[in-house]
C-alpha cells in the first residue's frame, strides 16, 4: 500500500496490510500535527504534494527498503490538504521476520521519505504561514 | 515545454506551472536537447523571482543530476527542499 492523498489515514488499514504469515515482527510510525513549533503556536498545516512523482519516490524508497534494510513488507500513506493540530500527517507500516530489522527499515523509512519525497508543507501561525523549507 | 512548481516557488513566481519555449531557449532546434543545468540558467535568467531560491530538478518524476540531458518534451519540476526532518 502506497498512497498520497487527501482523505484521513485508516491506519487499521495500513498495519493489516502488511500482515503476512512469515513477519513476527512489525513496526509503525504515525507522523501527526503538532500545536507549536519552537515557541510559537502552530493552528494549522497545509501540505502539498506533487502527487505523481511522490508515489513513485515513495515506491522508490519502499524498493530500497526491502533490498537493503530488512524490510518484508511495507504500507506508506501520507496526507495532503489542510491538517489540524492532532491529525495523522504520514503512516508508515514495516514487517520483518524479526524486529531489528523492522525497526531499523521503519527510521530508515521515515527520515529518507522527509528527505527525498516531493511533499510540502506549511505551517500556519496566528499572523501567517511559511513553507517549512523556507527556514532550512 | 512544461516545468511545474512548487510550494515556495510557486509563490515566488506566481505560477504553479509555466510555458517554456524549450528550443529557443536552448539555443538549439526544438527536436535537440540540453543539460539540465543548462536548461535552469535559463529558467532563472527568464524568471528572476528564482534568484535566491534553491531546488532540485526531476524530469519525468525522477530526480536528475545537472549535467543529464532533458529533452522538450519532457515533464519538468522544479523541486524545492521537501518538509524536512523535525518531527
Amino acid at each position: 500500500m502506497i498512497r498520497v492523498q487527501s482523505d484521513p489515514i485508516d491506519v487499521v488499514a495500513v498495519l493489516e496490510a502488511v500482515e503476512g504469515p512469515e513477519q513476527g515482527a512489525v513496526v509503525s510510525f504515525l507522523g501527526r500535527v503538532r500545536d507549536h513549533t519552537g515557541e510559537q503556536d502552530v493552528t494549522h498545516l497545509d501540505y502539498e504534494a506533487y502527487g505523481e512523482m511522490a508515489e513513485r519516490e515513495l515506491q522508490r524508497l519502499v524498493d530500497e527498503a526491502r533490498e537493503q534494510h530488512g524490510a518484508e513488507r511495507v504500507a506508506v500513506v501520507h496526507r495532503t490538504g489542510r491538517l489540524e493540530v492532532g491529525d495523522i500527517a504520514v503512516a508508515i507500516a514495516v514487517a520483518s521476520g524479526h524486529r531489528p530489522a523492522a525497526f531499523e527499515a521503519c527510521r530508515w523509512l521515515i527520515d529518507t521519505l522527509k528527505e527525498r519525497v516531493p511533499i510540502w508543507k506549511k505551517e500556519w501561525f496566528a499572523d501567517g504561514g511559511h513553507w517549512v523549507s523556507d527556514r532550512p | 515545454m512544461r516545468v511545474l512548481l512548487f510550494a515556495g516557488l510557486a509563490e515566488a513566481v506566481g505560477h504553479r506551472e509555466v510555458d517554456f519555449d524549450f528550443g529557443s531557449a536552448v539555443g538549439g532546434d526544438v527536436a535537440g536537447e540540453a543539460t539540465v543545468d543548462e536548461l535552469v540558467a535559463r529558467l532563472r535568467e527568464v524568471f528572476p523571482a528564482l534568484a535566491g531560491h534553491v531546488f532540485r530538478v526531476a524530469v519525468d518524476q525522477r530526480y536528475v543530476r545537472g549535467d543529464e540531458p532533458v529533452t522538450a518534451d519532457a515533464e519538468v519540476a522544479l523541486i524545492p527542499p521537501v518538509s524536512g526532518g523535525r518531527s
